[in-house]
């Protein structure tokens, strides 16, 4: 993706470009306010002083997706919702990253047997990568939730996998 | 003259101040680049058609983004030049006043004649009223009804 990115083996200019780069996205995560539904409130409790999430960092909620990082689907994603939730996503730059917060957009939750609205699952439209169950989820799991994401991020690496030239290799020659 | 080192005693100030601000200039320039660089270097590049859409909350846009600027913006322009420009340029020309003598003084009347001429557009057209509305007379119907409909309506509004 980045010019740099599977160029270097593992050493030190790697790892601490790595530890750099992470450092900074991690504590940097700027958010899309997508409220949708009930979720939304508990959201809005997360960005206020009791359960604050600027202490992450994260405080700094974009209206656009030009300038966020992280899309937090917080509530139903109905039909009608899921064409401008993925038109939403692809306007974001990146490096990009979803949470999916409660229990509607994990799997349906309580619309999944007779929601005929409603997607069931917000990962059937953007690729997911922290799912916070509840429902709502108390705000301290939306944190935890954040604080999953940031080691997600913490582990991302540029360095040259040697075990991906060997799987390339195989698969050109088979 | 015999060759000497470059103290910053030998050195005349005006070089001196010449060669700060280049530093100055060189350094804000190569701090701007470097983060420019890495950035160029470090970040994803992952090109998608929808990327380059206009924004419009999600929904597919309609219509173009190139609007037409309203005319009417001239007069903030023209406020900001008589007000603001003259007073900007009387100020370097108070201070050596007393130096120009007689041909400042009328190359400066040129100046604010031009200006004030720009200064009566506006007073004339109205622009210069605080609140503009209130400078219209009130729309009211000249004649009184006087039947009863009318006697109703003016007791009771």
């Amino acid at each position: 993706m980045s010019w740099i990115e599977n160029r270097l083996e593992e050493g030190l200019i790697v790892t601490s470009l790595d530890w750099a780069i992470n450092w900074g996205r991690s504590n940097a995560i700027w958010p899309m306010t997508f409220g949708l539904a009930c979720c939304a409130i508990e959201m809005m409790a997360v960005g206020a002083s009791r359960f604050d999430i600027d202490r992450f960092g994260a405080g700094a909620f974009r209206a656009t997706p030009r300038q966020a990082d992280l899309m937090i689907v917080a509530g139903t994603v109905t039909y009608k919702m899921a064409a401008r939730v993925k038109r939403l996503y692809h306007q974001m730059p990146n490096p990009k990253y979803v949470i999916a917060m409660g229990a509607c957009t994990i799997g349906g939750g309580p619309y999944y047997k007779h929601g005929y609205h409603v997607v069931k699952g917000v990962d059937l439209v953007v690729p997911v990568d922290v799912y916070v169950p509840g429902c709502p989820p108390r705000p301290e799991s939306l944190l935890e939730g954040l604080i999953r994401l940031q080691d997600k991020i913490r582990h991302q690496t540029i360095a040259k996998d040697p075990l991906n030239a060997a799987k390339e290799a195989a698969l050109a020659t088979a | 003259m015999l060759a000497q080192s470059a103290t910053p005693e030998n050195i005349p100030e005006n070089v001196q101040l010449v060669f700060g601000l280049l530093l100055f200039i060189l350094a804000g320039t190569a701090m701007i680049l470097a983060a420019l660089t890495a950035g160029r270097f470090l970040r994803p590049t992952l090109p998608h058609p929808e990327k380059d859409e206009p924004y419009e909350c999600g929904e597919p846009t309609v219509g173009s983004s190139w609007v037409q600027f309203d005319l009417r913006f001239y007069v903030v322009a023209l406020v900001f030049v008589i007000f603001d420009i003259e007073i900007a340029l009387f100020y370097p020309w108070a201070v050596v006043y007393r130096d120009a003598g007689l041909a400042g003084l009328w190359d400066m009347l040129f100046f604010f004649g031009v200006i004030v001429v720009g200064f009566a557009y506006l007073w004339r057209f109205g622009y210069l009223s605080w609140v503009r509305a209130t400078d219209e007379a009130p729309v009211r119907p000249r004649v009184r009804p006087a039947d009863a409909l009318g006697r109703a309506a003016r007791q009771w509004s």
